[in-house]
């Protein structure tokens, strides 16, 4: 306990300070808080993204996913994404990260009301970003407490963990803004990317190797280690999450400011050769651990899997290992919150209360403060849910932002009116999809709730009279 | 065809091939494991990661243009 104590100590020191010395290497300026100066280069750009990616989603809601249904959860997930987040890193976030450079745009929201020259579609974006973006906050947060509590026997209760994670994110980012969280992820990434690595070999060789790590799981259930009909794996419901789980992550605002952020085209190609390369080196490790902990610790039921990585974190790997671990997934928790406490308090700064200039960062912090009791708040009311299907209603939500991001940034006809439609249809059939009041034919909502904001987006733009856009 | 189009079209046609394969119409290893350990669909979606990776490496140099 005393170990852990001092590890996380010295984690949230460094990481302090990280903040504080960003702090003193920033100007003052609007852009230099929201965007780091738009100056990121592409080491600091690929952790801020890849930091920022990545929470205990891959930490622990994976390992806890594949602990349940076996290796299909890397094909389904990780595999595809490999492909799909460079894709739209190119077909959205390039173009975007240009045109608010030129419009002078410093959030997300802020950089589509200036493109259709309208506040209202600014503040549509604004909220549902941020009803999609508390959930995704919430998982971040209930990871970091799964853990913790399991890595101190239940001594640190999960809201004490929670608590203080959201705590020091709030001040840190508080202090330095972009340039602050943006360094801030170059070390958390780090942290939990050679982590995720040592403990693969690690585990694998507690466990007696790969081979018997296998034959383990092989003789608990087969079935884990091939892909199923069932649940996620159904074809049809295979291919609708495929099309969510590449296209959600550039709906998600704080990786969509991070873009706006890149210093040039140039670095933003370079994190689209990097980021494959990341994903495969993380997302094995964080399947594998999971799918090996069926054979090591049968009998987890439902959210209780989500324990995973913990337990074999603990039973396979060297005590103060062990408390890196734990470290790791703080810091993967963090790295994406403080991303989304900035980009979601600069968008209500910025693009609807607009208070003045001496007031802005008040309020910004004041709204922070909010929004972080909100998250605190909603991780223990749902304490029952896995982490996976709290993501999973996120990564729906933001997908049906999707059409209208990509829409306004390549179709110069395309209107505001068109990009609020796209996004009230999509989010409408998403919605009643869920309550099953239409047929869905074997497909996720989220497919005919994307395909319905495609549509729509179209539709109205084609119907507009010319030059209205 | 212009060089431009040219790439354009091959990016299409790599897309959607990546697209199929990623659905499971084909599935062209035998069940393992592989190396002692790997199962099959490891295997297959490493892979898949990889020729991805490729085409990722051609895409950023050939059809991704640098406006700046």
């Amino acid at each position: 306990m005393l170990e852990i104590g001092v590890a996380v100590a010295l984690y949230f020191a460094v990481v302090l300070a990280l903040g504080v010395f960003a702090t003193r290497r920033s100007s003052r300026s609007p852009e230099e808080y929201f965007l780091a100066g738009r100056g990121l280069g592409t080491v600091v750009l690929f952790m801020a993204l890849f930091g920022t990616n990545c929470t205990s989603f891959v930490l622990v809601g994976i390992p806890g996913i594949s602990y349940r249904y076996g290796i299909g959860v890397f094909g389904l997930n990780a595999a595809v994404v490999a492909l799909g987040i460079p894709l739209t890193f190119w077909a959205i976030g390039s173009p975007a990260r240009r045109l608010a450079r030129k419009l002078g745009a410093l959030t997300p929201a802020e950089l589509y009301a200036r493109r259709f020259d309208s506040r209202a579609v600014g503040v549509v974006f604004f909220l549902f970003f941020t009803a999609y973006t508390v959930p995704y906050m919430v998982q971040s947060v209930k990871g970091a407490g799964i853990t913790a509590a399991q890595a101190t026997d239940g001594a640190v209760a999960m809201w004490q963990a929670g608590l203080a994670v959201l705590v020091i994110a709030l001040v840190y980012t508080s202090l330095g803004g972009m340039r602050a969280t943006a360094w801030t992820n170059v070390f958390q990434g780090a942290l939990f990317l050679v982590f995720m690595i040592a403990a693969f070999f690690l585990m694998s060789r507690s466990l007696g190797g790969l081979t018997e790590a296998t034959a383990r799981v092989e003789a608990q259930d087969p079935d884990l280690l091939r892909k199923t009909d069932e649940w996620l794996f159904a074809p049809r419901k295979w291919a609708s999450w495929g099309t969510v789980i590449s296209l959600t992550v550039i709906g998600f605002p704080h990786m969509f400011a991070r873009l706006m952020a890149a210093k040039d085209e140039r670095a933003l190609k370079s994190v689209c050769r990097l980021y494959p390369l990341a994903l495969a080196l993380l997302w094995v490790p964080a399947v594998l651990i999971g799918v090996w902990g069926a054979g090591a610790f049968p009998g987890l039921e439902k959210a209780d899997s989500d324990r995973i990585f913990q337990l074999m974190a603990d039973a396979h790997m060297p005590a103060w290992l062990g408390i890196f671990g734990f470290l790791a997934v703080i810091a993967a928790v963090m790295s994406t919150l403080d991303a989304q406490l900035l980009t979601l308090s600069s968008m209500l700064v910025r693009d609807v209360s607009r208070p003045a200039p001496q007031r802005a960062v008040l309020a910004g912090r004041l709204f922070g403060v909010a929004l972080a009791a909100l998250v605190f708040v909603l991780s223990i009311l749902w304490k029952d849910e896995s982490v996976f299907a709290i993501s999973r209603w996120a990564f729906e939500g933001y997908t049906t932002l999707v059409p209208a991001l990509f829409l306004g940034v390549r179709w110069s006809r395309f209107t505001g009116p068109a990009a609020v439609a796209s996004i009230v249809v999509g989010n409408a059939l998403l919605i009643l999809g869920r309550y099953e009041l239409y047929p869905t034919v074997g497909f996720l909502p989220v497919f005919w709730a994307f395909a319905g904001a495609v549509a729509t987006g179209v539709v109205v733009t084609l119907v507009s009279p010319r030059g209205s856009s | 065809m212009n060089a431009a189009s040219r790439n354009a079209l091959i990016a299409v046609v790599g897309l959607a091939v990546l697209l199929l394969l990623h659905l499971d119409v084909w599935r062209p290893l035998p069940a393992g494991p592989y190396f002692g350990w790997m199962p099959e669909e490891l295997l297959f979606r490493l892979l898949w990661m990889l020729l991805a990776w490729v085409f990722l490496i051609w895409f950023c140099a050939r059809v991704w243009r640098e406006a700046d």
